[in-house]
């Protein structure tokens, strides 16, 4: 009991001790995290409703450090070239993946961060890289300030803008639900990681579609639905028959594409590709306004 | 028992503990405000101070060598912000006349900072990178910097990657004009900044050469050693700089003899440079320099006509060096007039160093053919050891100049000329410099090619005209200080050769 007393007193004294501290009590109503007060463009409005307000997509066009791989040099996009590769994704892929698997789709699993660049950025090889993507989220842009150089043709277009993005959408679908691994054994043996870079020739005869997809498994599935969606049937064609033998394996990995997009996502990518291409042809023939920045 | 008077002296000592430090009552803000709403008020302030100037402001960059990481110039762009926007023109882009508006902002990702955050040509030319090996890095100049200071009549930034400083500056005039008075200036003042020697108190003499808005001076520092002996050391100082209407202002002030300066003014008058903010501390032209107005004049080049035997046979020929001026009244060569009624070689003239310079250059044109030039040649035979063969070209009767092209190819050096002149009153004369590409200096010898009309032959002979540069003034060879000893006052000048070129 004497003891059970002695612990009381102990417990007693020290909630004195504590309660006689002051009480420092926060003014909550005064946030200590300020934001940045930059003034919104009227491009940045246009954004609002085309990006942020349907499908929570961040498009950022302005530089941000933090946002910016430090071990290249770039500088910052032109507002000008931003404003047009903003229209450019919206109508080649945002509104090709509403149209065609629904507008619930493209909010579930569009990328929902755009970050772009004005140059390429540049290795000390020569190399340079048109853009990346991060964790299924962010995609990098680079060579914005090139844009108008490259509007010439959807081909171009394609090469340095848009069949990233396509690629890299792929990326986040696969995290998503993965593939059947029948894909990987297909070309299982001749998978050759960063070596593609130094066998950037025959790779159709080795059954590959481009030098890029002989990186891995996960790239070569990239590579196939967007080089597959961006490319008329006539182009597809020729690569099949330029393959030779190895037709066959093109085709066999195909077969699993088409079937996973249909079984998982519910998409025919024929019909994606249709869109694709139908649209392509539209901002080719000048009929889609890329340079406003009215909200309507 | 013990055990627990242990524990419960334990439970007492840990929570005493942590009562007490719950409890510091000595805590309290330095600053009325928090960290975050201070960098919020700094941002508004600085912007507020960057958008009050009407003709915006006048920034001053240094760009660094990606790889070295050593500063390469002084570069101004002026810059006006207005609504969130800023318009900027550069020294570079269209001499100052081209301007490209952009957004900025002023964030705060790594304290305050102005961030140049939409594409401009203009200003991100030294950020732009390119796919070369030597390019993949950029021109290393920086488009967002952290903000040091802002008061309304200065503004001071660091770059955030190759951590320059760049100052901002107000305005007094249009934009445009402010730098067309610059570009002025750095004609004007070009030709005084390409002095190689001046006087700091307390050191006898230093040399400064200034190549791309750098200035390099180098002196010697003498200290006295323990022992008494006196130590002879060389120094350097490279600082690069800007050049503004009136003056050139350094990167950061520097140290010389005891003075400490930044910036620095022409005196056009007393062709010297005086330093603003430091006493005591004058530059001056090198001793060497030759103004145009000393050198020209009527001259005698002299030369030997070698015979065949090889005898000598002194001739002499009246020549005049006559200025050509360009558009904007700087001198930028010589005529050499008199070696021959139908051409005359251009000495290039650099008014940084005061020196003439002869280099390859066609003369005229003695027929369509796209070899038919006439030109005056660089080729010491016995240093490049060319071989001549020999190669006749057609004939042109209207200008009455015989020539051959012979040689193998170097360097630039693609012929060797000879020619004659109708008039046979003069002495046939054919001109040969030689020299090589990489120096812009007279390398050793002219060589006069006489050609005889009689027996078809040609004969080279060596016109040797170094000394210096070749040319010597007499009464003038050592301008810089009147009254200087060591000066030149011989009324000629004897050359190691027999060969001169002497002004009368």
């Amino acid at each position: 009991m004497k003891r059970f007393a002695k612990y009381i007193f102990t417990a007693f004294a020290a909630v004195a001790l504590m309660s006689s501290c002051e009480q420092d009590n926060p003014d909550t109503s005064i946030s200590v995290i300020t934001l940045d007060k930059v003034d919104k463009t009227p491009f940045d409005y246009w954004l609002e409703a085309n990006y942020v307000n349907p499908y929570n997509i961040q498009f950022k066009y302005r530089f941000e450090l933090n946002e910016s791989d430090v071990n290249y040099f770039t500088i910052p996009a032109k507002y000008d070239d931003a404003v047009i590769l903003a229209h450019l994704v919206k109508y080649l892929c945002i509104d090709t993946y509403d149209e065609v698997a629904g507008i619930d789709f493209t909010r579930a699993y569009f990328p929902k961060m755009f970050f772009l660049i004005g140059e390429w950025e540049y290795r000390n090889n020569g190399t340079y890289i048109l853009g990346t993507a991060e964790g299924g989220k962010k995609i990098l842009l680079a060579g914005t300030n090139y844009l108008k150089g490259y509007m010439t043709s959807a081909a171009n277009l394609n090469h340095y803008y848009i069949k990233t993005i396509h690629h890299e959408f792929t990326h986040i679908l696969n995290q998503t639900l993965s593939y059947p691994s029948d894909f990987r054994e297909i070309s299982d043996a001749d998978y050759i990681a960063d070596e593609w870079n130094n066998n950037t020739s025959g790779y159709l005869t080795r059954g590959f579609i481009t030098a890029y997809a002989q990186h891995s498994d996960r790239e070569d599935f990239a590579e196939m639905l967007s080089e597959y969606i961006t490319n008329s049937a006539e182009t597809w064609n020729t690569w099949i028959t330029n393959a030779g033998d190895a037709a066959s394996i093109i085709n066999a990995k195909l077969d699993i594409v088409r079937t996973y997009m249909k079984q998982a996502f519910n998409i025919d990518i024929d019909k994606l590709r249709a869109t694709i291409l139908r649209r392509q042809d539209e901002v080719m023939a000048g009929r889609v306004d890329l340079t406003t920045v009215e909200v309507k | 028992m013990k055990r627990n008077n242990f524990i419960s002296i334990l439970a007492v000592l840990t929570l005493s503990a942590l009562t007490l430090t719950s409890c510091l009552k000595d805590e309290k803000e330095v600053f009325d405000e928090s960290p975050s709403t201070r960098l919020q008020q700094t941002l508004e302030k600085t912007k507020t101070i960057l958008e009050s100037q009407a003709n915006g402001w006048v920034m001053y960059v240094y760009p660094k060598d990606p790889s070295t990481e050593s500063m390469l110039m002084g570069y101004i762009y002026t810059v006006k912000f207005q609504d969130s926007k800023v318009t900027a023109r550069s020294q570079r882009d269209n001499a100052g006349q081209k301007e490209e508006t952009s957004y900025y902002k002023l964030t705060n990702d790594e304290g305050p900072v102005l961030s140049f955050d939409t594409g401009n040509s203009i200003l991100h030319y030294w950020s732009t990178p390119g796919a070369s090996s030597s390019q993949y890095q950029g021109r290393g100049g920086d488009y967002e910097f952290n903000i040091l200071e802002a008061t309304n009549d200065h503004v001071t930034l660091i770059g955030k990657r190759y951590r320059c400083i760049a100052e901002l500056v107000p305005l007094q005039k249009e934009a445009s004009e402010y730098i067309a008075d610059c570009l002025a200036a750095t004609v004007a003042q070009d030709s005084y900044f390409g002095i190689t020697c001046g006087d700091v108190k307390g050191l006898a003499e230093f040399y400064v050469t200034s190549t791309y808005q750098v200035l390099w001076i180098g002196y010697n520092e003498t200290s006295v050693g323990e022992d008494g002996a006196e130590a002879v050391e060389e120094k350097e100082i490279m600082v690069p700089f800007v050049y503004l209407p009136d003056r050139i202002r350094l990167y950061e002030p520097i140290e010389l003899g005891g003075q400490k300066f930044q910036e620095l003014v022409v005196d056009p008058v007393n062709m010297t440079v005086n330093v603003l903010d430091g006493q005591g501390v004058s530059f001056g032209h090198p001793h060497s320099y030759l103004s145009a107005d000393q050198i020209e004049g009527n001259y005698t080049l002299t030369y030997n006509k070698k015979s065949a035997d090889d005898n000598e046979d002194v001739r002499t020929i009246d020549v005049s060096l006559e200025r050509i001026v360009d558009g904007e009244g700087n001198v930028t060569g010589f005529k050499m007039n008199g070696l021959n009624e139908n051409w005359a070689p251009v000495l290039s003239y650099d008014d940084w160093w005061g020196e003439l310079d002869l280099r390859i250059q066609n003369l005229g044109r003695v027929t369509t053919n796209q070899n038919g030039y006439v030109r005056l040649c660089f080729a010491d035979l016995s240093y490049f050891n060319w071989t001549l063969t020999s190669n006749t070209w057609p004939y042109s009767s209207t200008t009455n100049f015989r020539y051959n092209v012979s040689g193998t190819y170097y360097n630039n050096c693609y012929y060797t000329c000879t020619w004659d002149e109708k008039d046979a009153a003069k002495p046939t004369i054919g001109i040969n410099y030689c020299g090589y590409t990489y120096s812009s200096r007279l390398y050793n010898s002219w060589y006069l090619n006489c050609y005889s009309t009689a027996t078809g032959t040609t004969n080279r002979y060596a016109l040797d005209l170094t000394s210096g540069w070749g040319f010597n003034i007499p009464g003038t060879g050592k301008p810089a200080a009147a009254g200087e000893e060591g000066a030149e006052t011989e009324s000629s000048v004897v050359l190691p050769y027999p060969y001169s070129i002497t002004k009368k």
